[in-house]
């Protein structure tokens, strides 16, 4: 894997931790996660995937655990997936550990946050994940 | 339309109270309870228009002092004013005037909403009170 999340400020109660239901497979810290039923999460990996957080700690394959801890609110480095954003617009998963503007479509997922920064292709920016806006 | 006034607290939210967040701005005046926008790079200034993306309400009074950050609330419950008439639970969108909100269109829905209406209003320069960072 790769482009995992950088943290730059956790927000809220040490980045509001939530614990999800995983497989026991290998997780590696900052990996956006999206979310499954039941309450499960998994490494991002398409376009729209709905984001679940970031993942707190490395998750080793083969460990015996099946839950992981994410962030959910904070301010990390994120990559853009390679079309850019520009400041103050909303961010949707494109692909693993990559981020997209929010399209008309994208509402109706759970979004990853607001660009703090403006992106061009495939560029690291800070995003703001939680906020709630 | 003129401007709307600046935000009062109703209520900070989180923890720490308010989760403020601190932004780069311009050596210029800011007052308490402005309404921000973002900007490129992590940098807040006062909003002045309909299109501005939301990044919090200042949380002190910003002088013309030399400083180049500001501190911005973003989870709370404020008084705010409407710029037309708001249902209640509409989420929100900064309007042309600064300070002053209005209902979220297709496009405003795409960048960062200012929050949630908990208060219904009938028009322009009405307060409400309004949830920043909710849901």
């Amino acid at each position: 894997m790769a482009d995992e999340a950088v943290i730059i400020e956790l927000l809220g109660n040490g980045g509001d931790p939530v614990r999800y239901t995983c497989a026991d497979a290998a997780i590696p810290k900052g990996t956006l996660l999206k979310i499954t039923d039941p309450r499960t999460a998994a490494a991002t990996a398409a376009d729209n995937d709905p984001f679940a957080g970031i993942a707190a700690f490395e998750k080793v394959s083969g460990d015996g655990a099946t839950t992981i801890t994410a962030y959910t609110h904070g301010i990390f480095d994120l990559t853009d997936s390679g079309a850019g954003v520009t400041a103050g617009e909303r961010v949707s998963i494109k692909s693993a550990n990559k981020f997209a503007k929010v399209a008309g479509a994208d509402q109706l997922f759970a979004d990853v946050g607001i660009a703090l920064e403006t992106a061009g292709a495939g560029e690291v920016i800070a995003v703001l994940i939680g906020s709630g806006f | 339309m003129a401007a709307g006034a600046v935000w009062q607290i109703i209520e900070l939210l989180g923890e720490p109270r308010g989760i403020p967040i601190r932004y780069t701005c311009a050596d210029v005046a800011i007052p308490k309870g402005t309404a921000l926008q973002i900007t490129d790079p992590r940098t807040a200034s006062a909003q002045t228009g309909t299109a501005d993306a939301f990044a919090g309400v200042a949380a002190f009074e910003k002088a013309v002092d030399g400083s180049l950050t500001i501190t911005a609330y973003t989870k709370g419950i404020f008084l705010a004013t409407s710029g037309a008439a708001v249902t209640v639970g509409a989420r929100l969108i900064p309007a042309t005037e600064a300070n002053k909100v209005i209902i979220a269109d297709a496009a405003g829905i795409l960048k960062s909403c200012v929050g949630t209406a908990l208060e219904a209003t009938a028009g322009d320069a009405e307060t409400l009170a309004i949830m920043l960072g909710g849901y």
